[in-house]
């Protein structure tokens, strides 16, 4: 991180694992946005051009997949796509979509910290 | 700490999805090519004023179907190239701005719109020569490099239709009909390669034309060679010399029991050159366990080597589809005294839950998911997550496809301690030796 704050984004309905997540990213940054809503998602992105984006890949309104194309396809920013379940097939799909990392949930130790730190 | 406000701020929100939705729509991700709808009003101007227009289709699909041997990765890399090439050659001189060039979707089929010639011409002798002379000018231009990764005999098919306006009819229907009838005239040709395909392998098992080739599986740390696994190959400097695609051309003719069996009982015969507490892993299918001529294990009773080392591989793919199948082939196995092998984990067609179900005693990563792995890092990931799993099982890992040193530091690093691929030894005679200064 070095001489500037990073700033991170992190899309997730689930008010519960935004807290998981948060409590991990807080270590790296306090410059935490949230949005919960998928769609709220590109325009937050506009508003506050995060350095990071840390996504959950089943939201409630819009496909993870989807949103993670959009973001690669129109910013240059580094994507981490979670997925709550043990299929291999979204760790696939979100590389396919151009996502930079995927991680498994609930995180094991420090996986997410430093998962960031490879991506900032 | 969420700042977005409410109520309005959806709107907008709506607005700006909508917008990069249909931005990304229209132009397709892989060939950067205009998709249909983006044409729809030029073609109808086309239409009122020369009343036909020519459709021609070629067809990539076929592309797609080596997808599972080489990865999405490859295939999107020729898919690109060939959309290129099928563009540059749409925009050249000889065609008088009478093509358009555009793609269905998703890089499946790429669609030429043929416009007719001043006098407003067009019929369907037109439409064949020219579909004739884009396919001879593709292989005059394609890159030979990128296209032969995957296949030495490269093909693309083409189909050709006309559509006449008609205002009693929706415009859109009209040309997807005519899209729809192109595909089907190119997929026709390429059925008929395929019966073509399926008797050369036929011949091929009749006269047992396949080699065994062996390739080393090396133990990182300690410096030694585990084993080697039979691979096999097809005629030399035949599309089928890909084991991928000659099992792929089996798969369509029904012939893989007999292939499968040529296979095993040809890298059997080399038994008896192993030397002791070299494994020898062989490529399977369940099934193997109804073969009589594998049940009486007669060709054990020639070497010197015990069931405990001849490894099975099954497929992640195969085991999770025939999940009973593979159980009964564990068990039989098991109580044998052989070793099972998941080969290809990791390529998306199981869980991690299901691979612990398996309980194989070797894990072998898919080769797509060692690939680049030192500069990607979700696949980084997904090895961590399996090595955890193999870690819980008691499993051996083993990294397929290993190129590169820096794959090579990487996977190391992630804790995997078997390793094989082209940069220890390629696949070759019993045996390739390997240089043991790069490990």
């Amino acid at each position: 991180m070095g001489k500037k704050t990073s700033k991170i984004l992190i899309i997730e309905n689930n008010k519960k694992k935004q807290i998981e997540i948060k409590d991990q990213v807080d270590k790296i940054t306090k410059e935490i946005y949230i949005s919960s809503k998928g769609a709220q998602a590109l325009n937050d992105i506009e508003k506050y051009n995060p350095d990071l984006v840390i996504l959950d890949l089943f939201l409630g309104d819009i496909s993870g997949y989807e949103l993670t194309r959009l973001i690669k396809n129109n910013y240059n920013i580094p994507v981490i796509t979670l997925t709550n379940n043990s299929q291999i097939a979204p760790f696939i799909r979100a590389h396919q979509e151009g996502a930079d990392a995927c991680l498994f949930l609930p995180f094991k130790q420090k996986e997410l910290q430093n998962t960031i730190k490879k991506l900032l | 700490m969420e700042k977005g406000k409410k109520g309005k701020s959806n709107y907008t929100d709506m607005v700006r999805l909508e917008y990069l939705r249909y931005r990304d729509i229209l132009y397709d991700k892989i060939s950067k090519l205009p998709t249909v709808p983006l044409l729809i009003e030029t073609l109808r101007k086309i239409l009122d004023r020369y009343q036909t227009i020519g459709v021609i289709v070629i067809d990539l699909s076929r592309y797609g179907k080596y997808e599972k041997a080489y990865g999405w990765e490859k295939i999107d890399i020729i898919i690109n190239n060939l959309s290129k090439t099928i563009n540059e050659i749409s925009s050249m001189k000889i065609w008088k701005r009478r093509i358009i060039s555009v793609n269905r979707a998703r890089g499946d089929d790429i669609v030429l719109f043929v416009i007719p010639n001043n006098k407003g011409f067009m019929d369907i002798t037109v439409l064949r020569e020219i579909s004739h002379k884009l396919i001879y000018t593709i292989f005059e231009k394609i890159d030979k490099k990128v296209v032969s990764k995957i296949s030495t005999d490269f093909q693309v098919y083409a189909g050709y239709s006309l559509i006449f306006n008609d205002p009693n009819i929706r415009l859109e229907r009209l040309v997807y009909r005519g899209i729809n009838e192109a595909s089907i005239m190119a997929s026709d040709y390429e059925k008929v390669d395929k019966q073509f395909k399926i008797m050369m392998l036929k011949r091929i098992i009749n006269k047992a034309e396949i080699k065994i080739v062996f390739q080393p599986i090396i133990d990182i740390s300690n410096k030694k060679i585990l084993g080697y696994e039979a691979l096999t190959r097809g005629p030399k400097k035949s599309e089928m010399e890909n084991p991928e695609i000659l099992f792929n051309i089996a798969t369509e003719g029904n012939l893989v029991w007999e292939l499968e069996r040529l296979c095993r009982e040809k890298a059997l015969s080399y038994l008896p050159r192993f030397k002791e507490h070299q494994y020898i892993f062989i490529n399977s299918e369940p099934e193997v366990i109804y073969d009589p001529r594998f049940q009486a294990l007669e060709i054990l009773k020639n070497s010197n080597i015990e069931p405990q080392y001849i490894v099975l591989e099954i497929t992640e793919r195969t085991a999770i589809k025939n999940f009973q199948a593979f159980k009964s082939a564990l068990t039989f196995f098991k109580s044998k005294g052989f070793k099972i092998s998941i080969d290809d984990a990791g390529a998306g067609y199981s869980s991690l839950k299901s691979i612990a179900l398996l309980n194989p005693d070797f894990i072998k990563f898919d080769i797509n998911l060692i690939r680049n792995i030192d500069s990607n890092l979700i696949k980084q990931n997904l090895v961590l997550a399996l090595m955890d799993i193999a870690l819980r099982i008691k499993a051996n890992v083993i990294a397929e496809g290993v190129e590169t040193n820096e794959e090579l530091l990487t996977i190391k690093n992630l804790g995997v301690k078997y390793a094989q691929g082209f940069y220890f030894a390629r696949p070759g005679n019993a045996f390739p030796p390997v240089n043991f200064s790069k490990v």
